[in-house]
């Protein structure tokens, strides 16, 4: 655990000493903040509409399927690039805690950012009876969420020492695994047999993101995305491990 | 185990490596799948929602637990494709249909079919009366109208079946418990309940139409049957031929008694005295608004004139309910700044023109119409104090107000508790609870009017419009402020409309002499001819020719209102091309027929003609009886019930010639409920989200006035702004902090080396 604590401080204190944590930050809130508040129907901050947090947290799968695999390009690629990756592997650190750390760095970095949407809730909660169960349910599955984006994209950026070359492949990735999720996906593959239609719709993170925002937290859909972390983040290990063998 | 395996990549080579890879790499996907499928078959959840919008509730819970045979439910279910925006919403049914099959412990089972797919399983649909229905798709581009199958049939031990032709879509699983809870419940029920009704409705003018190929819907309450008659036997009971009520009836619905012979009223005694519920919906008057709009007024009398019986509303008072022959006008509209939920919500509507050109433009303050609100009116003493013209101290005034006032609702009865308001009445009397209430019983007063109400004797004609049809809207606003008029000049009180009495009520006859079953038993005929049998005709511009003893006592009664009504109606009225209405005719004497002849009371178990005595009479009821007395019949009425999309009634002339009743057939179905003591279904109904509204409006302004929009819209911005703008800010707070200390870090390490 010491390992894990030291390389997730190293990562943050990286995020924070380069423009990159405030670029991110500023920018993914502003779009996330102006679809949600401005260009939902009705807009949010409306007089008479329901207080509830629905529409931005609808938002939130697009917006971290666009932002994350731009924040986990880095990773490892960066560190491939640069020639660190090979000093880090002749530590006496497995690297499943090195994986772990880089994971739960970024993780607690997109938390911070996710903070600073509080604001929003809040002002609901003033002005009207904003039902704070479904909101902080939803916190939950968004974090979730972005662990299982971030799982595929320092995934893909193990495999590459190009960093865009990582974030395009993370975003395609992401972007297909969302799609077989999607009621037009399994019309429009109607021709592919429904134990496969079934397996790819299970494979998809969104629709188990849904259930959580809506405020009912089921075991099921906290064990999708742990086990959906989980392979993720074994196929980074093996990845490293092979790197570290071939090293 | 990695180290297992990479010494065997060293010693087998590459290709090992990378099949030992792949084998890891599918083998954690096998384990992984297998959890989550697992998982999804042994599941926990928790809802966080402060409704519980997502959970089972106890009577579902309790309803299951019952189930002691398998129930199979046949889903009719066209694909998620065809449901376009409403895709979400059979997610919830799907998900709430697998809860059903958790909780039930496997009890339920369900078969999935889908109708397109299958010409057979459509056949199969349609022979079961399950029906697609149209939707509309609208797209960014298009817009499409798909045919949705979303029936279900339920089979519960292979003998009984219900069938829901199209499940009403619905945003939470609690919409489709609602639906189907009750239908699982009937299933699991040997019999259904019975419930006893007596409805003296007034039957259609036989033969009269208007509007687009429709007829008058009748004044009856032929459409009860409706809202209850999937879980409860509604019965119809006759006692004019000397019954007794039934023992196996325990709950009595008396829908607007009138001519009750001092026989029938001893069948009520005794049906009370023997432990029944009974409840009565009382009116002063009959009013019939008609297609002209001409509104027909006949006085309602509870005792058959002649009959030596005493009069029903003294055996009313004997229980311990008041009754007035008087109808109450409430304009608790006056009060929609500080309670807008007093405000009625059934209209009137006229032809006028708005902006977008011809159109239907509803009225308001038509003080006989109402509801009573959940409003804590002793907390708008002061308010309403204020409102009273002349030069009493105001303090004082609220300060005896707040004493004076009740609750517009009693919160704690689940009927109303569940609605949250009343109903919508028309033309209500007061029923309130006597002075003293008899030894062993207890009362309540349920509903009441707003404070800004009068009761008055009805006057001759309800009529706000007059008689000419360009002039209506003109003769409302006159009618209105006559009656403001007189609400300034009556002191401010409150009116019950709904009582509840329960406990040991004593017999209406005890002491007096029992009224016979058979003719040869009484002084009088046991069926009195009626007077009031004869139709009633009114002609435009005259009043309703009143009968021997009507006009005389009203006009005594009334001064100066009344003549004031007739000059109106004289003056606007002249026959202006007015096609004269139809004759209304009253119904045979007695309660309304239902489905063909009706049944006698005591059809259940013996013979309604034979010469057997009576059983003995009972003196005193059991604690268990209940008496509940409502001050109107009206929004019960087949044509004042709501109908979707509707105005009650329509005419060519007109449009909606009056108004929706709003929650009456609500209400009686959880009257019904509540008295089957079947509360957990009436719990289960009335469940709705909290409203959870946003209000910016700052205090003090004047709804919907132009400073009201401009602050509101004000708010919008600014808060808009701030919640996007400012984490945005603050993140670029941060940053500059941090490039400042990071140069002035640089700066101190500089001057520490260059020192």
């Amino acid at each position: 655990m010491r390992e894990v604590s030291i390389v997730v401080r190293r990562e943050l204190r990286s995020y924070f000493a380069s423009p990159i944590a405030y670029v991110f930050g500023a920018l993914f809130l502003v779009v996330l903040g102006y679809r949600a508040v401005y260009q939902s129907t009705p807009p949010m901050l409306t007089h008479g509409s329901q207080a509830s947090m629905q529409n931005f947290f609808a938002e939130l799968p697009m917006m971290l399927l666009v932002f994350v695999p731009p924040l986990t390009m880095r990773l490892w690629a960066e560190e491939r690039k640069l020639g660190t990756l090979e000093l880090l592997m002749t530590f006496p650190v497995p690297a499943s805690r090195l994986i772990a750390g880089k994971f739960l760095a970024s993780l607690i970095f997109l938390a911070l950012v996710l903070l600073l949407t509080l604001g929003l809730p809040l002002t609901l909660s003033m002005y009207g009876s904003l039902d704070w169960g479904p909101v902080a349910a939803a916190y939950v599955a968004t974090l979730l969420l972005a662990g299982a984006y971030l799982a595929v994209g320092m995934f893909f950026s193990s495999l590459t020492r190009d960093q865009l070359v990582a974030m395009l492949l993370a975003l395609v990735a992401l972007f297909m695994l969302t799609m077989v999720g999607t009621v037009a996906f399994q019309a429009s593959a109607s021709w592919l047999p429904d134990w496969l239609l079934n397996t790819l719709a299970a494979v998809s993170p969104t629709p188990y993101f849904g259930s959580i925002t809506r405020g009912v937290i089921d075991s099921r859909d906290l064990l999708f995305y742990v086990c959906f972390c989980g392979f993720f983040l074994y196929l980074n290990a093996l990845v490293l491990e092979g790197r570290r063998l071939r090293g | 185990m990695t180290n297992v395996l990479s010494r065997s990549a060293r010693d087998t080579g590459q290709g090992g490596y990378v099949l030992g890879l792949g084998l890891r790499v599918v083998l954690m996907l096998l384990v992984l799948g297998q959890i989550v499928f697992l998982a999804s078959r042994y599941r926990s959840r928790v809802d966080a929602t402060k409704d519980g919008l997502y959970t089972l509730t106890d009577s579902t819970v309790q309803v299951l637990s019952n189930l002691d045979r398998r129930l199979v439910i046949e889903a009719y279910f066209s694909g998620d494709e065809t449901l376009g925006p409403y895709r979400e919403y059979r997610r919830m049914l799907d998900n709430f249909l697998e809860e059903l099959v958790q909780v039930s412990g496997g009890k339920i089972v369900i078969d999935r079919l889908n109708p397109q797919d299958d010409l057979d399983v459509k056949n199969q649909a349609e022979r079961l009366g399950i029906r697609a229905m149209p939707l509309q798709d609208v797209g960014d581009a298009s817009l499409s109208v798909n045919q949705v199958w979303n029936g279900l049939r339920m089979l519960y031990g292979g003998d009984r079946q219900s069938v829901v032709p199209f499940l009403g879509l619905a945003p939470y699983p609690m919409g489709y418990e609602i639906q189907l809870t009750p239908r699982i419940k009937a299933l699991t029920v040997p019999e259904k309940p019975v419930i006893g009704l007596i409805a003296y409705g007034t039957q259609a003018v036989v033969g009269s139409r208007f509007g687009a190929g429709g007829n008058i819907p009748s004044m009856g309450y032929q459409q009860l049957r409706n809202y209850v008659g999937d879980r409860y036997n509604l019965l119809n009971v006759d006692i004019t031929k000397g019954q007794l009520i039934s023992d196996k009836i325990d709950t009595v619905f008396l829908i607007r008694p009138k001519n009750l012979t001092a026989r029938e009223k001893y069948s009520l005694d005794q049906f009370l005295m023997r432990g029944g519920s009974l409840v009565v919906f009382v009116d002063t008057d009959e009013v019939e608004i008609g297609a002209q709009r001409l509104f027909r007024r006949k006085q309602i009398f509870y005792d058959v004139p002649g009959d030596p019986g005493e009069p029903f509303l003294d055996q009313l008072a004997h229980y311990g309910v008041d009754v007035q022959e008087k109808v109450i006008a409430d304009f608790a509209a006056l009060l929609g700044p500080v309670a807008p939920d007093a405000v009625p919500t059934a209209q009137f509507m006229v032809q006028g023109r708005t902006l977008l050109g011809a159109s239907l433009v509803p009225l308001d303050v038509y003080p006989y119409w109402f509801h009573a609100a959940n409003v804590d009116y002793p907390a708008l003493a002061e308010a309403i104090a204020g409102m009273q013209p002349g030069d009493d101290d105001v303090a004082e005034v609220a300060a005896r107000y707040a004493d004076l006032f009740e609750p517009g609702v009693d919160m704690s009865n689940v009927v109303v508790r569940s609605m949250g308001r009343g109903p919508s009445m028309f033309w209500p009397c007061p029923v309130d609870l006597a002075d003293e209430l008899p030894d062993g019983v207890e009362g309540k007063v349920l509903m009441r009017t707003s404070p800004l109400a009068y009761a008055e004797t009805p006057p001759d004609s309800f009529n706000p419009f007059g008689r000419s049809q360009e002039m209506q809207k003109a003769a409302y606003v006159a009618f209105r402020n006559r009656k403001l008029q007189k609400l300034q000049s009556e002191p401010r009180q409150q009116f019950g409309l709904m009582v509840h009495l329960k406990g040991t009520f004593s017999s209406f006859f005890e002491g007096k002499q029992i009224p016979g079953r058979f003719q040869e038993e009484n002084d009088q005929p046991l069926l009195v001819p009626d007077p009031l049998a004869e139709p009633i005709v009114e002609t435009p511009g005259q009043p309703a020719v009143p009968t021997e003893g009507e006009g005389e006592g009203k006009g005594e009664e009334q001064g100066e209102t009344a003549p004031k009504e007739q000059a109106q109606e004289g003056e606007e009225g002249g026959g202006a091309g007015v096609a004269p209405e139809p004759d209304f005719e009253d119904a045979p004497r007695g309660p309304n027929q239902m489905d063909g002849e009706p049944v006698a009371s005591n059809a259940l178990g013996a013979q309604a003609q034979d010469k057997e005595a009576d059983p003995d009479p009972v003196w005193k009821s059991p604690p268990e009886a209940q008496l509940i007395v409502v001050g109107d019949a009206d929004f019960l009425r087949d044509d004042l019930r709501a109908i979707q999309g509707r105005y009650g009634p329509q005419s060519v002339q007109h449009g909606p010639l009056g108004p929706m009743s709003i929650l009456g057939p609500t209400f009686f179905t959880n009257m019904v409920d509540w008295l089957s003591e079947d509360e957990d279904l009436l719990a289960l109904r009335n469940i709705s989200p909290t409203n959870r509204s946003l209000n910016f409006a700052s205090e003090g302004l004047e709804s919907g006035s132009d400073e009201f929009l401009a602050d509101i819209k004000a708010r919008e911005r600014q808060l808009s702004f701030m919640v996007v703008g400012g984490p945005v800010v603050a993140i670029l707070v941060v940053w500059l902090v941090a490039i400042v200390r990071r140069r002035a870090r640089k700066q101190a390490f500089l001057s520490s080396v260059g020192a």
